[in-house]
């Protein structure tokens, strides 16, 4: 019999791969993809991907909260029965997505996601530096053999054996039927070692949290490492993150305090590069670990970007590739387009950006600084695509 | 897909089952065919409605994972399925322990009867499921011409799947094929009305399709005669202007009668087939395929709680009176039919539902408590021990699982009486403190809450009214909203440009928004919303 089962699965799949190809540029962009993530999963709202009908709804319903109903038990006017959905807000699991709600949802691995953000982007494959080579081994449990310890040995294959021995023998009593598994019956488990290359990385993020960095400024910064931290993951296998926050002084921090942290200090980010230099001389050595350092800051540096450089020299070598993103929300936003005269302005206090572009041309490996200025959620996607299309 | 021959003790008690449900319960059922498959394959057949076969999609793809998914989550199971052909086929999970078997297979006689007797399913395709692996011949056959392709074919299924709540569900009988031309059932209407009003004088009023061609046939100036008690007023009253202007009016009426169609159509899918212009006759073709399969299972979207209480009822009543329960894992049996028929807060279970429903009646025609007496009866005592001694519960119960679907059966039966005894409430969400919190246990307002999602199966009224709007041949819809209920946006959008692509010229439906009503247009691919006044 010819059915359509396992085909029709896979078209399924495959139509769902398609719409999150198509859709990658707002899905990276979503503010609230980053809390879909939990157990190498990430579930993805696709209501377009469901087949839209005429539907009978109460206006105030239409956003499908708050819908009553019939139920059966004890019980007078008034009392509680079940808990409503959770509200919006940080911790809740569904916040706020309106029609979301009973949307349909698809899951994907994160290796999946990976690689079709890697398709969608066109980013080459990274080529991992560092001249010592890791080789992990790891031992696989793939068959079965005769020998080996007790601990090993499984159940049900012993047990099959030793009943169609009984069998066989004419000594198995459907009536009476007891089996004895004998030496001959046992079978344990058996393994292989296989090795594997295996380079670590570790992801250096340094964030100015001076008071000129909004909180539209860190969710920016937050949903760009995300991706970022995505796509890394699929390259390597180990991956360590550090956060060093900074304003005039840099401390090294955990990642819930650096994306909620802000102060009210200037900025200095050569005492970020400092600590990073610190960091990686010494836990990091650079013969053995893939560096990659990520700089967010909105540009509003205090001096003359001399000392920065200088410690740039340093830090250059020793990593993979050095990206800074410069995250530049005009303060106008939203209110329409910037008065002409404020242009000028606002060109000089984010001046960073272009500094850091000349300095480029002065240094051998250009290759290795990226940097790209995000003006709003539109320009994750390009930045992202500077930063991680150099294959390094 | 694995079929498993069915093992002798299944065997064994299926003979059983079948024995006592046909000589002990008088049930009368199309031969009943049992198959016994594993999970996977269970799942698959339920992804296509408990059919065999089913044209490929995607779509199925994607109800397979989703149940696959609850059903690795625990969250439900499927212990069988039957369908409504003849003979009637059911599957069995394979993994069930026998009493569960056996009482699966008493639910299943439960249904195959429920299926042979409600008027309903008088008229269905009983060979649907070879009518059906005939669709997805024919879909496979279009996939591979390369004329059209397999993704052609899919894009307009998905089209298709997304009008297909566009038919009639109270249309009693359902012709697949051929169509009618519109122009035969308006003959027929036509002389139905002739027959029924016209000739007892006329009805005069232009509601029925055939009063106006009548009098025109022999106009004559006492057609428009006003009736006068005295006949000295006559010549004041019916004045050769007034009667000039009462029949240019009625000319006037019946040139705006020659709208197309003469009657609003409840039947969309129909009107669509037999006069789009946008569709090739291919997508002619799977058009009225997916509107043949939504005709095969409005019945069963009809009768969910009859049926599936009458299922439950039988399977009690064999497992439980006939002692097939307690010879075996008496445990297992209880659990499973617990698990049947709980009611978690908040949703109402059609098996549970359905099959207390069925047992308030067999009590209360068992002892008599219906009819006039019985309804005048005030003293709660009385009533409570009320037994005339009728017996005549089984006999009612017939009955009524033949002549009735959910709606009917509902507002019959659910008694005040009823829904105190079974202490049921409705209950709402307090958006205070974000708790849904019982808010009424009054009859009402609880039969309102069960029934009213039951209207039209759930679906819109919608209904043509014209197929040559703005006199473009653009076509105009009409969404009555009964109940303060409105289309939902973003599926009203999605559907009206699936409907422009399938008619091939704009599309106008009238409904209610903001309290307004208003009309949606889509012309080229965009939606425009216009006030009517």
């Amino acid at each position: 019999m010819v059915t359509y089962g396992d085909a029709n699965k896979k078209r399924f799949e495959d139509i769902v791969k398609g719409k999150l190809r198509k859709d990658l540029k707002d899905m990276i962009s979503n503010p609230h993809i980053t809390r879909r993530v939990k157990d190498g999963q990430v579930s993805i709202p696709l209501p377009q991907i469901d087949i839209p009908r005429f539907k009978p709804v109460f206006p105030e319903d239409e956003d499908g909260e708050g819908e009553g109903g019939v139920g059966q038990g004890q019980g007078n006017i008034g009392d509680k029965i079940a808990p409503g959905s959770p509200e919006d807000g940080e911790g809740g699991n569904k916040a706020g997505e309106g029609a979301g709600e009973h949307s349909l949802e698809v899951e994907v691995t994160i290796e999946e996601l990976a690689q079709i953000m890697k398709e969608e982007l066109e980013l080459p494959n990274i080529k991992p530096k560092g001249k010592k080579r890791i080789y992990t081994e790891f031992e696989k449990y793939s068959g079965l053999r005769m020998k080996g310890p007790d601990g090993l040995m499984r159940f049900p294959p012993s047990y099959k054996n030793a009943l169609l021995r009984q069998i066989a023998s004419g000594e198995y009593d459907p009536d009476d039927p007891i089996i004895t598994i004998r030496d001959q019956d046992k079978r344990y488990r058996s393994w292989k070692t296989t090795s594997k290359p295996e380079s670590d990385a570790v992801i250096m993020h340094m964030m100015d949290v001076s008071g000129s960095m909004t909180e539209e400024h860190k969710a920016i910064a937050r949903q760009i490492s995300f991706w970022i931290d995505i796509f890394l993951r699929h390259e390597y296998k180990n991956i360590e993150s550090v956060y060093i926050i900074h304003d005039t002084n840099a401390v090294e921090v955990d990642r819930h305090t650096f994306y909620n942290t802000t102060t009210s200090g200037g900025t200095r980010i050569a005492s970020a590069y400092e600590l990073c230099l610190q960091t990686i001389n010494l836990r990091y050595n650079p013969s053995e670990w893939n560096i990659y350092p990520f700089q967010w800051s909105d540009g509003d540096n205090w001096g003359n970007n001399e000392p920065e450089f200088q410690l740039l020299n340093e830090i250059i070598p020793l990593v993979n590739l050095f990206c800074y993103g410069q995250i530049d929300i005009p303060w106008w936003s939203g209110k329409g387009s910037a008065p002409s005269w404020i242009r000028e302005d606002y060109e000089v206090f984010g001046k960073y950006y272009r500094d850091l572009e000349e300095f480029k041309l002065l240094v051998t490996d250009e290759e290795k600084i990226r940097s790209a200025r995000i003006t709003g959620r539109d320009e994750i996607y390009s930045a992202l695509k500077e930063f991680l299309g150099t294959g390094r | 897909m694995k079929e498993i021959s069915l093992p002798q003790d299944i065997k064994d008690s299926m003979i059983e089952v079948e024995q006592i449900a046909r000589n002990g319960c008088n049930l009368d059922y199309f031969p009943v065919m049992m198959n016994l498959v594993d999970a996977g394959t269970l799942m698959e057949v339920a992804s296509y409605t408990g059919m065999p076969k089913r044209f490929p999609h995607w779509r199925w793809g994607m109800i397979q994972k989703s149940m696959e998914k609850q059903q690795d989550w625990g969250l439900s199971r499927f212990y069988e399925l039957v369908i409504n052909t003849n003979p009637c086929i059911a599957y069995l999970a394979e993994e069930n322990p026998l009493v569960v078997q056996t009482m699966v297979m008493a639910h299943v006689y439960g249904h195959a009867d429920f299926f042979k007797n409600n008027h309903l399913f008088a008229n269905t395709n009983r060979n649907m499921h070879n009518s059906m692996s005939d669709h997805a011949e024919r879909v496979t056959y279009y996939q591979q011409r390369k004329s059209i392709g397999q993704a052609e074919v899919e894009k307009f299924l998905e089209v298709c799947f997304s009008l297909e709540n566009l038919i009639d569900n109270y249309a009693l009988v359902f012709d697949a094929r051929p169509l009618l031309d519109d122009e035969d059932i308006q003959t027929n209407v036509q002389a139905k009305n002739e027959k029924s009003c016209c000739t007892s004088g006329g009805c005069g009023t232009g509601a029925c399709g055939g009063c106006d061609d009548t009098p025109s046939s022999k106009d004559s100036d006492d057609d428009y005669r006003l009736r006068v008690d005295k006949p000295y007023m006559d010549s004041f009253i019916n004045t050769p202007e007034f009667i000039e202007e009462m029949r240019q009016k009625a000319a006037r009426k019946k040139e705006k009668k020659k709208v197309f169609p003469s009657i609003p159509q409840r039947d969309i899918l129909r009107f669509l087939i037999k006069h789009s212009e946008g569709m090739t006759p291919w997508q002619k073709d799977l058009l009225s395929m997916i509107r043949e399969e939504a005709y095969y299972f409005a019945p069963q979207r009809r009768t969910k709680i009859m049926n599936e209480g009458w299922a439950v009822y039988w399977h009690r009543v064999i497992m439980e009176d006939y002692g097939l329960a307690a010879r075996d894992d008496f445990i297992h049996y209880a659990k499973v039919n617990a698990g049947v028929l709980a009611m978690p807060p908040g949703n109402i279970n059609p098996y549970a539902v359905g099959y207390m429903l069925w047992n308030d009646i067999k009590e209360r025609w068992d002892k008599g408590k219906h009819g006039k007496e019985y309804d005048r009866e005030k003293n709660v005592a009385k009533r409570e021990n009320w037994d005339t001694g009728e017996k005549k519960g089984l006999e009612k119960m017939f009955q009524v699982r033949e002549s009735m679907d959910d709606l009917i059966f509902l507002h019959e039966f659910l008694t005040q009486e009823f829904l105190e005894k079974n202490k049921f409430y409705s209950f709402d969400l307090d958006q205070r403190d974000n708790w849904y919190k019982i808010t009424s246990r009054e009859t009402d307002e609880i039969r309102n809450r069960i029934m009213a999602p039951l209207i039209n199966c759930g679906e819109p009224m919608i209904e043509v009214l014209d197929g040559n709007y703005n006199n473009a041949g653009e076509l105009l819809l009409l969404h009555t909203s009964y109940d303060g209920r409105i289309l939902e946006k973003h599926t009203r959008i999605k559907t009206l440009k699936n409907l422009l692509k399938v008619w091939g010229r704009p599309v106008h439906v009238i409904t209610v928004d903001k309290e307004k009503p208003v009309i949606f247009s889509c012309v080229n691919n965009t939606i425009k919303k216009t006030q009517l006044t």
